[in-house]
């Protein structure tokens, strides 16, 4: 079989397993369906371009995370890209869930609210369960930046929590 | 693992779970992977063994050029043309975009033409009569000629069709392992033959149908193969390596490619290769023999230096660190170029130009509208106007259209054509030809 042949046979089993994974977190960190299918297409490219590099295998969902992040991050960066989403779609709806009694789409508002770094931290550190220093080398910062991301992000959505069942009380009244 | 976390933890996989996300397919990756590619080579060049690339079209890299042999077939299976529209050269243009910086090679001459600079805006458009498609075309999962016959229906995108004897050609990505093949399409669409191909580069000249590609070997290595409706197709072996790609035919029939260390290289009908000085080829003009090459990097602005040497190697130009030229005219008397340092080039660009090429100073330059992107990688020349792939809002709504663009201005062809989500791939795919188009 011709280097080429196996070489992409190898990235497909690859793609085949991780990209289900790689596009939830995508989304989780755009916020956007349509968004989080370019990044992850984007960093899948940039990752079968490099494939060959990349000697240690069992570094590649470290390799490929990092991309990701970068890209998710340069879109923020980007201004054009608010230009690009124009679109006649509706909105898309909030995820249905039977059990969510409305929580699920409180926090998530919240996690949407906050800004791209720290979104990112809690991204990782809470739906892709890695550990600081994991988290550190993926977003090229240190810990103690991590740390400290991490608790303005959790001070943030604590705040917001509070305010809604502030508001969910009064409501009630 | 507190209340707190677990909550945080639940929401988001609820939300991650219930999203509807579509994978991407190996080839939608590869597309994508070579896109990148075509710009890390062409804007930052990070070395020799950077592939050549930026010609996966046929209109991008070389002439117009296949000539129609046999007559249009009006049939049931000829589309309608592309939606034509009135050629008033100056319906969208506008003198509102910043002047380019001048090329900045002291050799070049000093009194550059006078610039012209225009909008391009997808809202823009222009109704009526007017140009059509002058040039092959895959659209709407058909391949077309530019007479608006030859039909055949082709669901994959083909890269660079080639209608050689009535017999349509064309470039695709496998789904099934990623291979490049160059395909014959029997009349049905259905791929009758086809070769692995080492590179997805084809180069078409306007005199009478000559094509050329890189065929891949396996373990042998590559070939080049030069064919067409002029019967005098040849075949030479390239050598081992990826990264050989066609740039263009010259007028005396060889073929400028680029080799797997960078290099510009003159091959021979009986196999001879004459290294260029330069590297990177980008494009022949089939009329003067010019080749685009570049002359060197500048590293530390993430740009590279561009000029234009004949096949004896002899500089024939300025040198530009401005733009990227991409393309002659058929008649070599115009050059268009993007920005050098332009990003994201696989998602379309915000600038291109039309260059004089002795001095590789703009005779006209072309910018987006707000939120338009010019997709400058799958443009095709017809005759003295560029086609060029354009995304952008019009009415409202994210579509993708045609401009047609020339030093006299630029001239909207909007089609509508709402782009596939996360898609950047334009819905056109063009081949080049004929010369004598209007």
């Amino acid at each position: 079989m011709p280097r080429s042949a196996t070489r992409d046979a190898e990235f497909a089993a690859y793609m085949s397993a991780r990209q289900p994974a790689l596009l939830r977190t995508a989304y989780l960190l755009t916020g956007d369906a349509h968004t989080a299918e370019d990044v992850v297409q984007s960093a899948l490219a940039k990752l079968y371009l490099a494939w060959e590099k990349v000697q240690r295998r069992e570094s590649l969902d470290g390799y490929v995370r990092r991309i990701l992040v970068n890209e998710a991050n340069s879109l923020f960066r980007r201004a054009w890209r608010r230009r690009e989403r124009v679109t006649d779609e509706l909105p898309e709806r909030g995820t249905e869930d039977a059990y969510d009694d409305g929580l699920a789409e409180e926090v998530w508002a919240m996690v949407s609210s906050l800004p791209p770094r720290q979104r990112a931290v809690i991204v990782l550190r809470y739906y892709e369960d890695l550990s600081e220093a994991e988290i550190a080398r993926t977003l090229g910062i240190s810990e103690g930046t991590v740390k400290s991301q991490a608790s303005r992000a959790l001070a943030g959505l604590r705040s917001g929590a509070a305010q809604s069942l502030r508001n969910a009380r009064e409501e009630e009244r | 693992m507190n209340p707190e976390d677990q909550e945080l933890r639940d929401a988001l996989e609820r939300r991650a779970e219930g999203a509807g996300l579509t994978p991407s397919s190996l080839a939608e990756v590869q597309r994508r992977a070579r896109r990148i590619r075509r710009r890390r080579t062409a804007l930052v060049a990070t070395g020799a063994a950077a592939a050549i690339a930026v010609i996966a079209g046929v209109g991008v890299a070389v002439s117009p050029g296949l000539d129609h042999d046999g007559a249009p077939q009006p049939s049931t299976n000829t589309p309608a043309p592309l939606r034509t529209l009135a050629p008033s050269a100056s319906a969208s243009a506008s003198p509102t975009a910043p002047p380019p910086s001048t090329a900045t090679d002291p050799s070049a001459s000093s009194s550059a033409p006078s610039l012209e600079t225009f909008t391009v805006d997808l809202d823009d458009v222009t109704e009526g009569m007017g140009p059509e498609l002058r040039i092959p075309y895959w659209f709407d999962g058909r391949l077309v000629d530019g007479n608006g016959g030859h039909a055949v229906p082709v669901q994959d995108r083909p890269q660079s069709p080639v209608l050689v004897n009535g017999t349509w050609h064309g470039m695709t990505t496998s789904p099934n392992d990623g291979t490049v093949r160059w395909n014959t399409y029997a009349a049905d669409g259905s791929v009758a033959d086809y070769q692995q191909a080492g590179s997805a580069s084809v180069a078409v000249t306007p005199d009478g149908g000559t094509y050329a590609v890189v065929l891949d070997d396996g373990g042998i290595g590559k070939r080049l193969r030069v064919g067409g409706t002029g019967g005098s197709s040849w075949e030479v072996a390239l050598g081992a390596g990826d990264g050989w790609e066609v740039a263009g035919i010259l007028p005396d029939g060889n073929v400028v490619v680029g080799d797997p260390q960078g290099r510009a290289v003159v091959v021979h009908k009986g196999g001879k290769q004459d290294v260029l000085p330069g590297t990177t080829p980008q494009a022949v003009s089939p009329a003067t023999g010019d080749i685009v090459v570049r002359t060197r990097d500048l590293a530390d602005q993430q740009r590279s230096c561009w000029a234009l040497v004949d096949e004896s190697g002899k500089r024939t130009s300025g040198e530009t660190c401005d733009y990227v030229p991409l393309g002659f005219s058929a008649d070599g008397s115009e050059l268009y170029a993007m920005d050098s340092g332009a990003d994201n080039v696989s998602e379309g660009v915000s600038r291109i130009h039309l260059l004089d090429p002795r001095t590789l100073h703009p005779v006209a330059s072309f910018s987006a509208a707000k939120g338009t992107a010019l997709y400058v990688e799958d443009a095709a020349w017809m005759g003295d106007q560029l086609v060029v792939p354009v995304r952008g809002p019009a009415g409202g709504t994210l579509s993708w259209g045609l401009a047609f663009v020339s030093k006299s201005g630029v001239t909207i062809q909007h089609q509508a054509t709402r782009p596939a989500r996360g898609s950047h791939e334009p819905p056109y795919s063009f081949g080049a030809g004929p010369l004598d188009v209007g």
